[in-house]
């Protein structure tokens, strides 16, 4: 009865874990697609004349 | 226009006669070059005192760079139009004061101009730090204005720090009050409604910190700097792009972490896959890498080759997200505790290291870097980039 219980908790944690996982990569593919962006226009834009 | 070349410096031994040099070599000639001894245990000053200029030393100073500037501003700047600061281990090409004279006559709105620096040498962390500076130099040069004069390389109108120096508390026009002195002048010309800019003339070759513990040393004490200015600040129309680069800089220390710890709970979990989605951001990443290191001056094929491996420039960012961190750290560690560690006495630690330097090595790493790629104008036995 008490491996059930630890069977139980311990699939809840996975499920739980697996939860915030799914959560972090939705994060971390806004943030990428952000700094994406933000590297993409950089590639698009004239450099200019000047040299840094 | 009269210009008085202001250069601060502690034990530079082994530079402080190449930054000379330099300075006499100027198509317009500067009307006085003072140089600073500040505190030196080496040949600093009867090096400077050997050439047809003005060289001093301070006496009981304890306020380290600023204490030197504000001493030598007040014995020999005081009657100038133009006052440049020059760091003892920097080059400026021969036009340079002549450009920045025409800048000053050109717009009476502009109160200070940074020269676009340029680190010399071709060790690794060299390079990473020259294409920093060439991205921050992009930047300043795309916005039209900048937030820092570079203490290392700038022009400031004089009457601007005439103003500063009649401000309560100061003896001079460079305040005790701030670690990072350039920053804190830079607020205080932009307060007054004059415009700060980087120099799209003006270049100036300096060294570049060549140990990790030397970097980390001489980032904290500006970014230190940086972050207790920005509070004694606020938020305000001129701080708000400083304090949003504090906010992405601290972002980017967390999203590294997470990523991390995301990466790892999802191998133990067995759930890690790695789609082929994930490579295209790191393609765009490289390309623009590489499109800026094309940019950077007197570059070579391993700049590029660095932009093009990605890794080091990653690494790079955990560094700079670790000096974000302990930072921000060090100053509310300060704020409860009511110590603070002394920044300045890193900074000449780590300097003073370099006394043992032989003499010379600044303008060898000059002649070699600048003459290597440079397809503009011959200089100096060297060939120079705009």
């Amino acid at each position: 009865m008490y491996g059930n219980v630890g069977s139980v908790s311990a699939g809840s944690g996975v499920a739980l874990a697996a939860t915030g996982l799914h959560t972090a990569w939705l994060f971390f593919a806004a943030v990428t697609l952000i700094f994406m962006g933000v590297a993409l226009r950089s590639l698009a834009r004239h450099g200019g004349k000047v040299r840094p | 226009m009269k210009v008085v070349a202001l250069v601060a410096a502690h034990n530079e031994e082994a530079s402080v006669g190449t930054t000379i040099d330099a300075l006499l070599r100027q198509t317009r000639p500067i009307d006085d070059i003072v140089v600073i001894s500040d505190n030196s245990t080496d040949r600093t000053f009867e090096i400077a005192h050997s050439y047809p200029i003005t060289a001093t030393r301070t006496e009981g100073n304890t306020h380290r760079k600023a204490g030197a500037l504000n001493a030598g501003w007040t014995d020999f700047g005081q009657d100038a139009d133009i006052i440049l600061c020059i760091d003892a281990d920097t080059i400026l090409p021969p036009g340079a004061v002549a450009s920045w004279e025409q800048e000053f006559e050109r717009d009476s709105g502009l109160g200070g101009s940074s020269a676009k620096l340029t680190m010399l040498g071709t060790e690794f962390l060299v390079r990473l730090q020259r294409a920093e500076f060439a991205r921050w130099t992009d930047t300043g040069l795309r916005r039209g204005w900048t937030s820092v004069l570079a203490g290392t390389a700038c022009a400031i109108r004089n009457d601007l720090l005439h103003e500063f120096s009649r401000l309560a508390g100061r003896q001079g026009p460079w305040t005790y009050d701030s670690i990072v002195e350039d920053f804190e002048i830079t607020y205080r010309i932009r307060e007054l409604g004059y415009r700060c800019h980087v120099s799209p003339e003006v270049r100036a070759y300096t060294e570049a910190m060549t140990t990790r513990k030397a970097l980390w040393g001489q980032r904290m004490k500006w970014q230190v700097g940086t972050v207790e200015d920005l509070l004694r600040f606020g938020f305000n129309k001129l701080t708000r792009v400083d304090w949003c680069q504090q906010v992405v800089g601290l972002l980017a220390a967390v999203v590294r972490v997470m990523w991390v710890w995301t990466m790892v709970l999802a191998m133990v979990l067995g759930l890690f896959r790695l789609d082929p989605i994930w490579l295209l951001p790191s393609l765009v990443f490289i390309a623009n890498d590489v499109k800026q290191s094309l940019r950077i001056p007197h570059r070579d094929k391993w700049d590029v080759v660095i932009a093009a491996a990605l890794l080091p420039q990653e690494i790079f960012a955990w560094i700079r997200a670790g000096w974000f961190t302990a930072s921000w750290f060090s100053v509310l560690k300060s704020k409860v505790t009511g110590r603070s560690k002394d920044y300045w006495s890193v900074q000449y630690e780590l300097e003073d290291k370099k006394a043992g330097r032989p003499a010379g090595t600044l303008q060898e790493n000059y002649a070699l870097q600048v003459s290597k790629i440079g397809r503009h104008q011959r200089v100096m036995g060297a060939r120079h980039v705009r």
